[in-house]
């Protein structure tokens, strides 16, 4: 018989062994209930003392809906990252699809309520809801990667040994995919 | 004089009460009535610039903000007042005892009233609640200087 974990009233300290984003981009405040694997239910609380709403807009402090779509992730990344051997692992954006319904304001509460719909060989595919007053404000659908496990599922290529784009490495990566391409 | 409550947003607010980003430190007004109380409440997340320094292992509130947030919710009492607006605001002397940690996720409701106002001195009393529990109590003199100054006794060798 399986047993279901369940964890309960994770606050900012344990947020953040569980995912690596940090002040200015951490975006969650407090984790209700995390089933690995399942779902996580948490909030996010806006207040006026934060970096972007000075800025955005100066006559009519909004939440950007990239934080609100950063704050979906992040409790979405609590259903997948729970599970044995994720913890703490860097995460990468595949593909999002978000919504916005509702203007938030300094002073709300974001709840938010993510569900994983599967998880393998590092891809996590699900989806999150955010209600402020309990009234619809935003949705997305993510397809999140964790980067060091899904390489381990890449094939390996002709020039034995895999290579990997990686193209934040500029030249250096160019010359290592052509040497690749040459020795195909 | 009209002693309508009346309640403020996060631009509202800013008309009243002097502080910007980042040391802006409520958020929202419920219900000020000018000259005696002003109550509403500030949201802590962890995206603000105190937490991740106070402290990195156990993130909470620093006590010298709560006082600051009950401070300039009474200073919302008090500068709502009719031709007071544009006025500076200034502490004399403050009494806090603190009871409870205020942490990232909570919402700090402020709840300030003003006891006294004589010759530009206020006597303010601010209670700071988390989930209905006190976190801190303050007893604040603020003072608007320029009515104070004027019944201030004239120097004798100008």
């Amino acid at each position: 018989m399986e047993e279901t974990v369940v964890l309960k009233d994770l606050d900012a300290y344990k947020i953040q062994e569980y995912q690596q984003n940090r002040y200015p981009l951490l975006f969650v405040d407090h984790i209700a209930e995390a089933i690995p694997g399942k779902m996580a239910r948490g909030h996010k609380n806006f207040s006026y003392n934060e970096w972007f709403f000075p800025a955005h807009f100066q006559d009519e402090p909004n939440v950007p809906g990239f934080v609100q779509m950063e704050a979906l992730t992040q409790v979405f990344l609590m259903t997948f990252l729970t599970l044995p051997g994720n913890k703490g692992r860097k995460t990468a954006f595949v593909k999002v699809e978000s919504e916005f319904k509702r203007k938030i304001i300094p002073g709300d509460r974001l709840d938010i309520e993510a569900d994983l719909e599967s998880y393998r060989r590092g891809l996590a595919k699900g989806s999150a809801v955010g209600k402020v007053n309990g009234e619809f404000a935003c949705q997305a659908k993510f397809v999140i990667a964790i980067p060091d496990i899904m390489r381990k599922y890449r094939p390996a290529s002709g020039a034995g040994g895999g290579v990997i784009l990686n193209f934040h490495n500029g030249l250096a990566g160019q010359r290592k995919l052509n040497n690749a391409l040459r020795a195909s | 004089m009209e002693n309508k409550a009346f309640s403020l947003d996060s631009l509202e607010l800013q008309k009243y009460q002097p502080n910007r980003y980042p040391f802006l430190l409520i958020d929202y007004v419920t219900e000020v009535i000018p000259g005696v109380s002003a109550k509403g409440y500030k949201n802590l997340t962890n995206n603000e610039w105190f937490f991740p320094v106070h402290f990195p292992d156990d993130p909470n509130m620093p006590g010298a903000l709560q006082l600051e947030a009950l401070a300039q919710m009474a200073t919302v009492a008090i500068l709502t007042v009719p031709g007071l607006e544009d006025k500076v605001v200034h502490g004399l002397k403050h009494t806090v005892r603190f009871r409870r940690e205020v942490r990232p996720g909570e919402r700090f409701d402020l709840e300030t009233e003003i006891v006294s106002s004589k010759r530009g001195l206020f006597q303010c009393k601010g209670i700071g609640r988390v989930n209905g529990e006190i976190a801190c109590e303050a007893e604040m003199l603020l003072s608007v200087p320029d009515i104070f100054k004027s019944f201030l006794p004239k120097r004798s060798n100008g």
